[in-house]
């Protein structure tokens, strides 16, 4: 195969003509090593948990945290390890051999299998093993593999339980509120007439007493009290709310049969919302009530009205906040026609529909053209359509990175409004030699399918919404991966790679026409790998490829088309942009860095070659400090205590110190007309013609905290002026 | 299966001796399980439909040292056909574990004379020859009194089953004794499963052996054959003490709180209800001090949640203070006083009626208040039911007095049934009406609506002190006259709800006896006695003692002889100084006197044991000669 | 903070009480006591706060202080000598809902109360003590108090006080479980004022001790502290209290003290020379006895029924025929 033909396949996808067809099995040369995944201790089984701190738990993890409690260091320890460890791969292989079910009931077989391949002599050492990890298991629950129902099983787990903490409090208040409202009719019947007659009181002492009684004369000397304060209106009020708070249908535990919360249409769940909207207003207004009448703070004539006019406006956050969310499930290819356009009005909107679109294609053509139109578009697309929307919760994840994402998912769960869950499950049509874990995980190593979380309810700006930093690598264009192989003399060689979009696309069987595969005789130094080549740092005239092994583990170069590379880039740009947005190498940042530190430079400068032109003789240093402290406004010096300007008394003027009287009422004692009270209950001077000096300088002298200041007379023509002037002075 | 009144149940020879009645003593040492070994032979014969009465019979330290007299501990069952509200008079047959603990009983006259002893024989082959000695001298005293003595190898025999015997005697006594009455055995292992239910099988298993141990020894080695026919039960009916009894009412009330502070024998009512209340949303508040006790309930029952307070003697003295204020401010409260023999530390655990008076007069002035008797176990249940209901009903505090007999003592009754109107009715939270006050006394009944913090337009300040209808310190004299006759007055509304006091046996004749509390079986039983040899007598049980029920002095009219009955001190004329005019009489006879001015007689004796029917037949014998 | 339409009703609501809605009956305390500045401040603080007037109790005890709940429009407890804090804790066992408030006095609590003093420091169940201490017994006209300073002639120590005063600061802050501790003066009612607000929030046994002049029986028994404010020692906080710029020119004497330092605290109280005015002790994550016992269900006579039923079922025998349908259910 000659190198001009290979070029010629590169710019124009026209194959050379001696072109063998790829070897089968072809897959990632970075990949080579993970072909048997039940080998592994990685994030799979996933344990959807019953009963344990967090909602998810890998089997791995959970076997860790067993063998810490169990196995000591030392050699029974290692035993005890050896053992757990054969049973954690059983049930391993049992999932990922398709057996679904609870952990328990694996971990049984499993056990059984174990023992029924140990020999008779480590038998019991390894029922002792068994015996004490089962003891320390304290969490069972659902085990899932990466499969095709792991995105959907995941995110009705995560939902049931998040729903099921929610709905326990707005439970155990419906139940309290149901509970306080027939205690007010209660507490009223017990004290009526009809509560007090002589059979309820009869019932209602020990039975080895009823002889005791007569309940005719104990019935008439009691119904004396005063009984009926619930008056009609609010009879009829208390007993309607108490039957919607009854008959709701919305949170479980009441009379009626819940209402169901799980979808698989778009369209069925805003139906569905839209049909209950009444009954929850209801339900809302019979709750609002419900409080108000229980603290006694209904006020007929004005409240009558306003829940007269209770509608879709009246109830806040919290309180819609206290109702299930939707859940819906669909699949990439059923987002098309009404229920795209309804999906994205629930994106839009802020109703509680929580909607999980799952794709196993994300390099499939799509209804506008093949490859060459929109390669690389399936199912990112909904993701960062949603984003744009503003006010929907966004996920975006293949679903190998699922058990990070418990957090997250939680997140979007409990998120008041909208929120979309865009999954990548891996392709199994079209990608034949990786499982679907890989396929997913390489679709978020290559970009093809980045992870990100846009969160509306995180803060105001996308520094607190957005994030991609779940990535591999997420500060780099494609992650770095170390590749080691043996050469044709054996020696071990490690070569820096990176897997990129074309790596990805490589494992596609529709995209096999822009990849050329060369032997090994026909390797050159022309060839570049196809990394160098997207980020532009290959030279002109040579050739991309990329590695990939057969499946006996054998090397191979594979030919990249031009198309195939133009997709790539495009796919880093928009890769790119979402980094921007996740605050990685922001352009706007770096933009105003840039015009920050110019303007600093020119100003140095100039006060450099001001201070030089104005006095030669001494020497000025200008220390270089980073760009960061200008952007600081200067330090100010806190004062410990801010100083306020002195209360100018005025001089003459009797006054009062009034934050700092405690109200020993000697001063109004001494005359209640020039001394008062004020809103505070402490002293002012209310009236200072209703009173003469004398009493002014006497209320001075016999304040317990001397905050009165007598000032000067006022009235010349008062007797013993003199005398009392003396001893106002000495509180002046 | 049950055995049937008319003949041996299948598989029992019927060579037995048929009984009405026998009265049954296990002792030992403490810790050995004479108690649990009484309580199931109690609960088997219950099961099969006998009239049981329970007494425990208590060692006053925790820790008494071994073989000694007044450490004996164990428990005496009286058995009979028909239903007994009593513990008997003295013992028809005993079992003691050491000759010590029998010695005990023998000098306390707990024995009857010549009835069936039977001793543990390992003490006569002990290596310390006092103890053999001492074995050998009592057995040959008992022998030669006429005691028909059996020696059983109880260690012997248990340790072919257990390792340590002192833990497994009991059981095997049981055996013995469900052999020796003829009672089911299969009955008998059910209650064994059911008292060590909570302990599994485990333990379970060894004492189901050592019981059929004890059953085959006696089959093969004793030739005492009894059978006292039951009659099977035709209602479901539940076995427990009256402390229990008390706190199963105090869930039933509806009460949420009770605050109290340890003391014997009241607590184990409390340790009960500790373990129960907070399953159904209740409180058991153990306070710092029994004043605190009080204050504590004082306050959750002004809240709205009347609460209840447990005590005993020198707890109910302390008490007193807040008593009073419950009286003045007009709070609803319930105390219960389970009655010890005092004054001062007394006799802690024994029993004695001797708190009426202070209850009825008790804290200073003029303190109105309702004061309840417990007659049996069924009423230590209902009369939590009944005084909460008083309680809040008037305002009033309601002092409910049983006794350390009842406390510890089991009757069976009939299952009660559970009603929604025992309960507290919930906080009242409406708003005041415009202009009302919060004593807005009724001039007849001197009723008023209570308020409740948490009710809008009731805000007043609640006091101590004197004060009028708008809860306003008083200082007019006047005001202090009338707060004074409302509360007063409240008692007088509450005993006009009362229906006449009713007599049993004779209405009229030679004598009536008038009791209260737990004396109530054995008078009963005692008026029985003396009628069945031709008296004309009858017996007034008094469940209300402040106020009392109508028409008692009548009903005294209508016998030649009047006498109290009581389980507390009184004089004697004759003894020493006393005559006539010095005289003083047991509680009741105190106020029935007062308030009916009839010259009525009295008895009462404070030996710390419940009174006996025939120590009560004697004086009344006497009292007729 | 989240709001329910409920809030929004009541926010919205334009009926707010004025201080003179708390007001009860005219304070019958001598002209110039000490007592009226801590009536203000609570008065103050239900106003403040917008109380609903029946959702607070003032419980008290005997003395000068217990009169309190007289002088304030709302559900108040004047019961016995000693015994105010039992009952508020009876109170507020099942009550959440209701505001507690008790005052006592120097002798009401350090005295006949002590045990109940001690014990509710432990229990720690949210309330508002103040304790007013004048140093004497008022109503009972002049004997020594606990806290009667050493030598004090007084109707039952006529040549003077035999023994040292007990500290009630130290004391309290001795005690397990004690959450929140301060000192304020009558005098200065702006701290008084601070400290009662600080109080109210905080979530537990907030003991307030204000020390309070008796202008019938030690009529100059403060004046020194009164009349040199060196003598005062502000404790301000960020968590405490803090003095306004005014009040700080005339109380120069302030450290920065953080209520989390029990150590400092008690070095403080047992300092001799100022009085320490403020937060001296406050730790919001002592658990508290109501919510310790609060019940876990809702007390419904369905609940109580079944309870009940299950403890019979305990210690009850079936007749034979209803034992076999008792034992299939």
């Amino acid at each position: 195969m000659l190198l001009p033909e290979l070029v010629r396949f590169h710019l124009t996808g026209e194959p050379p003509t001696d072109t063998e067809p790829a070897p089968p099995g072809l897959r990632p040369a970075v990949l080579a090593s993970l072909q048997d995944l039940s080998t592994l201790r990685y994030d799979f089984p996933l344990l959807l948990t019953e009963n344990g701190d967090s909602l998810t738990l890998s089997l791995s993890e959970l076997f860790d945290d067993i063998l810490r409690e169990v196995a000591p260091p030392g050699p029974s320890g290692e035993r005890i390890r050896r053992h757990l460890l054969g049973l954690e791969l059983r049930i391993r292989r049992a999932v990922s051999g398709g057996e679904v079910g609870l952990l328990s009931q694996m971990w049984e077989a499993a056990a059984k299998g174990l023992l029924a391949e140990t020999n008779a002599d480590e038998a019991a050492l390894v029922q002792a093993s068994l015996a004490k990890a089962e003891a320390a298991r304290l969490v069972d629950g659902r085990a899932v593999d990466c499969d095709d129902r792991l995105a959907s099983d995941f995110l009705e787990h995560i939902w049931t339980a998040v729903g099921k903490r929610q709905r326990l409090v707005v439970r155990q208040e419906i139940a309290e509120l149901t509970l306080r409202l027939s205690n007010i009719l209660q507490a009223d019947y017990s004290r009526s007439q009809a509560g007090l007659a002589p059979e309820r009181l009869a019932g209602s002492v020990g039975v080895s007493h009823r002889r005791e009684f007569d309940f005719e004369a104990w019935s008439r000397m009691v119904t004396g009290t005063p009984s009926g304060a619930v008056g009609p209106d609010r009879r009829r009020r208390l007993e309607s709310i108490l039957s919607i708070l009854e008959n709701q249908r919305f949170i479980p535990g009441g009379k009626a049969t819940p209402y169901s919360f799980r979808f698989d249409r778009a369209t069925a769940a805003a139906t569905a919302f839209r049909q209950r909207v009444p009954e929850m207003l209801e339900l809302i207004k019979a709750m609002t009530i419900a409080r108000l009448e229980i603290e006694n703070r209904y006020r007929e004539p004005k409240h009558d009205e306003f829940f007269a006019a209770f509608d879709e406006t009246s109830p806040t956050a919290q309180d819609l906040a206290a109702f299930p969310s939707y859940l819906v499930t669909m699949q990439a290819e059923d987002v098309v026609g009404t229920e795209q356009a309804q999906l994205v009005d629930i994106l839009s909107s802020s109703l509680p529909i929580k909607v999980l679109v799952e794709s196993d294609d994300i390099l499939g053509e799509s209804p506008i053209g093949d490859v060459r139109w929109s390669p690389g578009v399936g199912g990112g697309r909904l993701g960062n359509l949603a984003i744009g929307l503003g006010e929907a919760f966004t996920m975006q994840s293949a679903s190998s990175n699922l058990p990070r994402m418990e957090e997250t998912v939680v997140a979007g769960l409990s998120h008041q409004g909208p929120a979309l869950f865009s999954v990548f499950g891996g392709s199994k049509k079209h990608v034949r030699d990786l499982p679907r874990y890989l396929t997913a995980a390489s679709a978020m190593r290559s970009r093809a399918f980045p992870a990100f979380t846009y969160d509306p309810g995180a803060g105001d700006d996308w520094a607190a919404r957005f994030r991609v930093d779940g990535n591999p690598a997420a500060d780099d264009d494609w992650p770095v991966e170390a590749l080691t192989y043996e050469d044709d003399n054996l020696q071990r060689i490690t070569e820096e790679v990176r897997f990129t979009f074309v790596d990805f696309a490589a494992c596609d069987s529709r995209y096999a026409d822009h990849f050329v595969p060369v032997p090994r005789s026909s390797w050159n130094d022309q060839m570049e790998p196809a990394w160098r080549f997207l980020n532009g740092e290959a030279p002109p005239g040579k050739v991309p490829y990329i590695l990939m092994a057969t499946a006996d583990n054998l090397l191979q170069r594979l030919v990249v088309d031009r198309e195939l590379i133009e997709a790539a880039r495009r796919c880093r740009r928009q890769w790119n942009s979402l980094q921007e947005l996740g605050g990685i190498h922001n352009s706007h940042a770096r933009r105003l860095l840039e015009q920050a530190r110019a303007r600093w430079e020119e100003e140095t400068a100039r006060e450099l070659k001001e201070v030089t032109a104005g006095s030669a003789a001494a020497a000025v240093i200008v220390e270089e400090r980073p760009v960061e402290e200008l952007e600081t406004p200067p330090a100010v010096e806190e004062a410990a205590v801010v100083e306020l300007p002195e209360e100018a008394p005025p001089a003459d003027e009797p006054y009062i110190e009034t934050a700092r009287c405690t109200t020993c009422d000697e001063c109004t004692t001494l005359n209640s007309r020039m001394f008062a009270y004020d809103e505070n209950k402490q002293a002012i001077i209310a009236d200072l013609g209703a009173g003469s000096y004398r009493q002014m300088v006497e209320a001075a002298e016999a304040c317990q905290v001397a905050i009165i200041h007598p000032g000067k007379p006022w009235n010349p023509s008062e007797p013993g002026l003199e005398e009392l002037v003396e001893r106002a002075a000495a509180f002046n | 299966m049950a055995t049937r009144l008319d003949s041996p149940p299948p598989g029992i020879d019927d060579t037995a001796t048929v009984l009405e009645e026998h009265i049954i003593d296990i002792v030992s040492d403490s810790g050995e399980g004479a108690q649990k070994c009484g309580q199931s032979l109690a609960g088997i014969a219950a099961r099969m439909g006998n009239g049981i009465w329970t007494v425990e019979i208590i060692p006053a330290e925790i820790q008494p040292p071994a073989r000694s007299i007044e450490g004996a501990s164990g428990n005496r069952t009286r058995l009979a056909t028909g239903p007994v509200g009593n513990g008997g008079d003295a013992a028809d047959l005993v079992v003691a574990f050491n000759e010590q603990v029998l010695l005990g009983r023998l000098r306390a006259q707990e024995l009857k004379p010549g009835c069936i002893v039977l001793m543990e024989n390992m003490w006569e082959s002990n290596p310390d020859p006092e103890i053999a000695a001492s074995y050998v001298a009592v057995r040959d005293e008992l022998v030669a009194d006429g005691y028909q003595v059996y020696e059983i190898p109880m260690e012997e025999k248990c340790l072919e089953y257990v390792a340590d015997p002192r833990r497994g005697k009991n059981m095997f006594v049981l055996g013995l004794l469900c052999r020796i009455y003829s009672l089911d055995l299969d009955l008998a292992r059910e209650q064994v499963a059911f008292t060590f239910a909570k302990k599994g099988d485990r333990v379970i298993l060894p004492n189901q052996q050592l019981l059929q141990a004890g059953w085959q020894w006696a089959e093969e080695s004793l030739d005492l054959r009894f059978r006292i026919p039951a009659t099977p039960p035709r209602e479901p009916r539940v076995v427990v003490n009256g402390n229990t009894a008390i706190g199963l009412g105090v869930m039933a009330s509806g009460m949420e709180v009770c605050a109290m502070y340890p003391i014997t024998p009241a607590t184990s009512a409390s340790h009960y209800l500790s373990e129960i209340f907070e399953k159904v949303g209740g409180v058991v508040h153990q306070a710092e001090d029994e004043i605190a006790a009080c204050a504590f309930a004082i306050g959750a029952s002004y809240a709205g949640k009347c609460a209840v307070t447990i005590t005993s003697g020198p707890g109910y003295s302390l008490k007193q203070e807040g008593i009073g204020l419950a009286v003045m401010a007009e709070i609803p409260l319930v105390i219960v006083n389970v009655q010890r023999g005092g004054p001062s530390t007394g006799q802690p655990t024994k029993a004695e009626q001797g708190d009426l008076l202070t209850s009825v007069f008790g804290s200073h002035g003029d303190a109105p208040k309702v004061v309840m008797g417990v007659g049996d176990i069924e009423d230590c249940f209902y009369s939590i039911i009944t005084a909460r209901r008083i309680a809040e009903t008037f305002n009033m505090v309601v002092v409910v007095l049983t006794d350390a007999s009842l406390a510890t003592a089991q009757q069976p009754f009939i299952r009660p049934r559970f009603s929604e109107d025992w309960l507290a009715p919930p906080i009242d939270q409406s708003p005041i009406p415009d202009g009302a006050e919060p004593y807005e006394w009724d001039r007849d009944s001197g009723l008023a609506r209570r308020f409740i913090p948490g009710q809008p337009k009731g805000m007043h300040c609640l006091t101590g002190l004197a004060h009028d209808r708008s809860s306003t310190v008083a200082y007019d004299p006047s005001i202090n006259q009338e707060g004074l006759r409302n509360r007063s007055m409240k008692l007088a509304a509450f005993q006009k709800t009362l229906m006449p006091a009713a007599v049993v046996g004779d209405q009229e004749g030679e004598l009536l006896v008038v009791g209260w509390g737990s004396t109530k079986g054995a008078i009963e039983e005692a008026v029985e006695r003396v009628r069945a040899d031709g008296h004309r007598a009858g017996s007034m049980h008094l469940k209300f003692l402040q106020p009392m029920a109508p028409g008692i002095a009548e009903a005294m009219q209508r016998f030649e002889h009047v006498m109290a009955v009581e389980n507390n001190y009184c004089d004697y004329v004759g003894d020493g100084l006393i005559d006539n005019e010095n005289r003083r009489y047991t509680n009741l006879a105190w106020m029935l006197r007062a308030r009916t001015l009839i010259d009525i007689d009295c008895w009462g004796e404070v030996r710390g044991q419940p009174l006996k029917p025939g120590r009560i037949e004697e004086v009344l014998r006497e009292k007729l000669s | 903070m989240a709001l329910t339409a409920t809030d929004c009703v009541l926010l919205s609501d334009d009926e707010r009480s004025t201080i003179e809605d708390y007001e009860g009956g005219v304070p019958r305390w001598c002209t110039g006591c000490g007592d009226n500045a801590i009536l203000t401040s609570l008065q103050r603080l239900c106003r403040d706060e917008q109380l609903p007037q029946e959702k607070v109790v003032f419980v008290s005890g005997i003395g000068c202080s217990g009169r309190f709940p007289h002088y304030m429009n709302t559900y108040g407890f004047h019961g016995l000598h000693g015994r105010a804090l039992p009952v508020a804790e009876g109170i507020k066992i099942r009550r959440p809902d209701l505001h507690v408030f008790v005052n006592t006095g120097d002798g009401d609590c350090c005295s006949i109360g002590t045990a109940h003093w001690i014990h509710a420091l432990r229990y720690n169940m949210d309330m508002t003590v103040v304790m007013h201490d004048n140093r004497t017994y008022g109503l009972t006209k002049h004997q020594a108090s606990p806290t009667s300073p050493l030598g004090l002639k007084s109707n039952t120590t006529p040549y003077g006080a035999d023994l040292n005063p007990l500290d009630p600061l130290s004391v309290t802050l001795g005690v397990t479980n004690a959450s929140f501790v301060a000192q304020a003066v009558d005098w200065i009612p702006e701290l008084l004022h601070q400290i009662v607000s600080l109080a109210f929030h905080h979530k537990g046994f907030s003991f307030i001790r204000v020390l309070q002049r008796c202008p019938e029986y030690l009529p100059a028994f403060f004046d020194p502290w009164v009349q040199d404010p060196a003598r005062v020692l502000l404790l301000s906080h960020q968590d405490g209290i803090q003095p306004a710029p005014s009040l700080s020119r005339t109380y120069r004497n302030q450290e920065e003290h953080d209520p989390l330092d029990l150590l400092r605290a008690k070095d403080i109280a047992a300092g001799a020379d100022a009085i320490p005015v403020g937060i001296l002790y406050r730790n919001p994550e002592i658990p508290r006895y109501e919510e310790l016992r609060k019940p876990d269900r809702l007390y419904t006579p369905d609940a109580i029924a079944k309870g009940f039923e299950a403890e019979l079922d305990r210690f009850t025998i079936w007749p034979e025929q209803e034992e076999k349908e008792h034992a299939a259910t």
